[in-house]
């Protein structure tokens, strides 16, 4: 490194004065009266706006960015973007007149970052042409459009009886270890699979690095990784950039919707998102309410989540799915947080806990899932078979507990019990095993049409393997993954050849 | 007992000094005020407040100059004419001190802004 010559600096500096040709002139600059638990009390900065970023000199000559959450008459109180230790009382604040911004666009793809748009995976600077706002207005009524176009998830439980549209929000909701970011995680790759071109947008929010590290890995295996954008935060992250990851995935979830582009974006999860905002509003002495959230938590959500919408045909036609999810306790789907994304969704998955451990998976369960605007996305394929099946289980369910009495009961009873049965077993789906259109289709004209009710429970998936590998060469199958209504040919073909491989079981 | 904020103390004791009440009268008022309130440990703030309050409300500028060796006359004068355009003042008092370890360059410290142009920052910013 040249030497540095500290007269010459010194003299240029003082003709500087001198002339007083000062670049910028005064700067607005306050000073840190208290700092602990990653907020900052300052004192200054009168025209600080809300939201607005500042520069604090850390001790060691560096800074540390902070954003002003508590507009005070006497104090402002900012939350921390970095390390708490390194601020001072006495420390100088300085206003950036700045909101807090992201990179967005195409250069993200296939990588992992944090809240604040740095890359995380150790590939190099991320060079995007494209910033955009962290926090901006969702788009208003006359911008939309109603929601038309499906989302498959691959899942034929949740394709069939709840299904998902392009920019709709659907809550995933259960309690621990119920598979809520499985069923997330199949969505994704069914994206790839099918080559749908859906950007997707996965933010953890205070989930552990290695199962980050995990979800990343299972993602490149199945080479989702180049159409996915990865916002990741750890237990480990100030409070603060926990509370940011949501908004900063919609942000560049948003970039894909205004450019005539379709995203997904996953929220993972809410229920650690709340809390991290409530620490945040209790270190700022906001005034707690019910289970100590501020008043503002239903804001919180309800201005993410309805940035993820369907753009009306002027604005590009472009959509931005919302799938957040939520961790309940104990199965309470009436506490505070799970209640309010409730409210705000377009419909709710419910996972249930039994229904997990009876082998069920996905666990999704019937009578509490529902999709309030999915429906008129539905493809046409799918939708000719969903109707018969929601009929049968929902017969099923009623008779189900009759199941036990077993020969006591008569032939129509049973029979009902018999098919529901074997539609349930058909709606099992292993993990990273979507399915396409014509294979949901296909397996529920069979199941449906009463074909594979000879055949024993255990065997159901056995059978629905063989089916579609036998039908799969079929030039009239590939018609049938179009989406459109299935002809009767390709129903009489479905329907000759379940038959013949339901006799080899 | 309702409190009331510093600010509105503040800007009460500016329009007080500004009007050309006894200097001395106001600040033991406020003094006694703070004790009663057990605010003592916000009496710097409140300088500060006071401060910015004169300038925000009568246009009258304390500035604080700190600079590496001692700044002749006219560059002093200069300085108050930049603040004068700067903060938008009717009247610039600047009190000017020296702070070797600065380097060189200079700092204006006025109650709301600050600009600080010296070698010390600059080299500060290197390391970082």
């Amino acid at each position: 490194m040249a030497e540095l010559n500290v007269k010459e600096l010194s003299r240029e500096l003082q003709s500087a004065i001198a002339d007083l040709k000062v670049q910028g002139g005064l700067t607005s600059s306050g000073v840190v009266t208290r700092v602990g638990d990653g907020v900052a009390w300052i004192y200054g900065l009168e025209e600080c706006g809300f939201n607005q970023v500042v520069t604090i000199e850390a001790a060691d000559g560096g800074v540390v960015e902070a954003f002003a959450l508590n507009l005070m008459e006497d104090e402002i109180g900012a939350v921390l973007l970095g390390d708490d230790r390194e601020v001072v009382a006495g420390a100088k604040v300085t206003l950036t007149g700045k909101v807090l911004e992201v990179p967005v666009g195409p250069e993200l793809l296939g990588r992992v970052v944090d809240p604040l748009g740095r890359p995380l995976d150790g590939l190099g600077d991320i060079k995007a042409k494209q910033v955009a706002l962290v926090e901006r207005p969702a788009p208003g009524v006359k911008d939309r459009k109603s929601v038309h176009e499906p989302l498959m998830t691959g899942l034929m439980a949740i394709d069939t009886m709840v299904p998902i549209g392009r920019g709709q929000r659907e809550l995933i909701i259960g309690d621990r270890q119920t598979g809520k970011t499985a069923i997330a995680i199949d969505t994704m790759i069914n994206q790839g699979r099918q080559k749908t071109g859906v950007v997707n947008v996965y933010v953890a929010i205070g989930q552990k690095a290695s199962k980050v590290a995990r979800l990343v890995e299972r993602l490149r295996e199945e080479g989702v990784m180049d159409q996915t954008i990865v916002v990741a935060t750890s237990p480990a992250d100030p409070a603060s950039l926990l509370y940011l990851a949501p908004y900063t995935g919609t942000a560049m979830g948003e970039y894909f919707r205004d450019n005539k582009g379709h995203a997904l974006i996953i929220h993972d999860d809410l229920t650690k998102h709340a809390a991290a905002y409530r620490q945040m509003s209790l270190l700022l002495r906001r005034p707690p309410g019910r289970e100590a959230y501020p008043g503002d938590v239903f804001y919180l959500h309800s201005r993410l989540l309805e940035r993820s919408a369907k753009l009306s045909d002027e604005l590009g036609a472009g959509s931005l799915t919302a799938l957040p999810i939520i961790e309940t306790q104990a199965g309470d789907i009436s506490a505070y947080i799970p209640t309010n994304v409730i409210s705000i969704t377009d419909g709710q998955i419910f996972l249930e806990t039994d229904l997990f451990n009876q082998g069920i998976r996905p666990a999704i369960s019937v009578g509490l899932s529902v999709s309030r605007v999915g429906g008129s996305a539905q493809t046409k394929a799918v939708k000719s078979v969903a109707g018969t099946l929601r009929l049968n289980l929902a017969q099923f369910r009623e008779l189900a507990a009759f199941a036990q009495f077993g020969s006591d009961l008569d032939d129509d009873t049973k029979n009902t019990i018999n098919r529901g049965q074997r539609l349930t077993e058909m709606l099992k789906q292993p993990q990273y095993q979507p399915l396409s259109v014509w294979e949901q289709t296909a397996s529920l004209i069979a199941a449906n049409e009463g074909i594979l009710d000879t055949v024993p429970v255990e065997k159901i998936k056995d059978v629905q393997s063989a089916l579609l590998t036998e039908l799969k060469d079929h030039k009239e199958i590939a018609e049938l993954n179009k989406g459109d209504k299935p002809s009767d040919k390709v129903i009489e073909l479905i329907k000759k050849t379940a038959t013949k491989v339901a006799k080899g079981f | 007992m309702q409190t009331i904020s510093r600010r509105k103390i503040a800007v009460h004791i500016a329009n007080q000094l500004a009007s050309g009440s006894d200097a001395k009268k106001v600040l033991t008022q406020a003094a006694s005020y703070l004790i009663e309130h057990k605010i003592q440990n916000q009496a710097e703030l409140l300088v500060r407040d006071i401060e910015s309050a004169l300038a925000r409300e009568h246009g009258i500028v304390l500035a604080e100059v700190i600079s590496a060796r001692e700044l002749s006359a006219g560059i002093i004068k200069k300085i108050e004419q930049f603040v004068l355009s700067s903060e938008d003042a009717k009247q610039v008092e600047v009190s000017a001190s020296v702070d070797p370890s600065l380097l060189g360059g200079v700092v204006i410290r006025t109650p709301r802004a600050e600009l600080d142009t010296t070698v010390r920052k600059q080299l500060n910013a290197l390391k970082a």
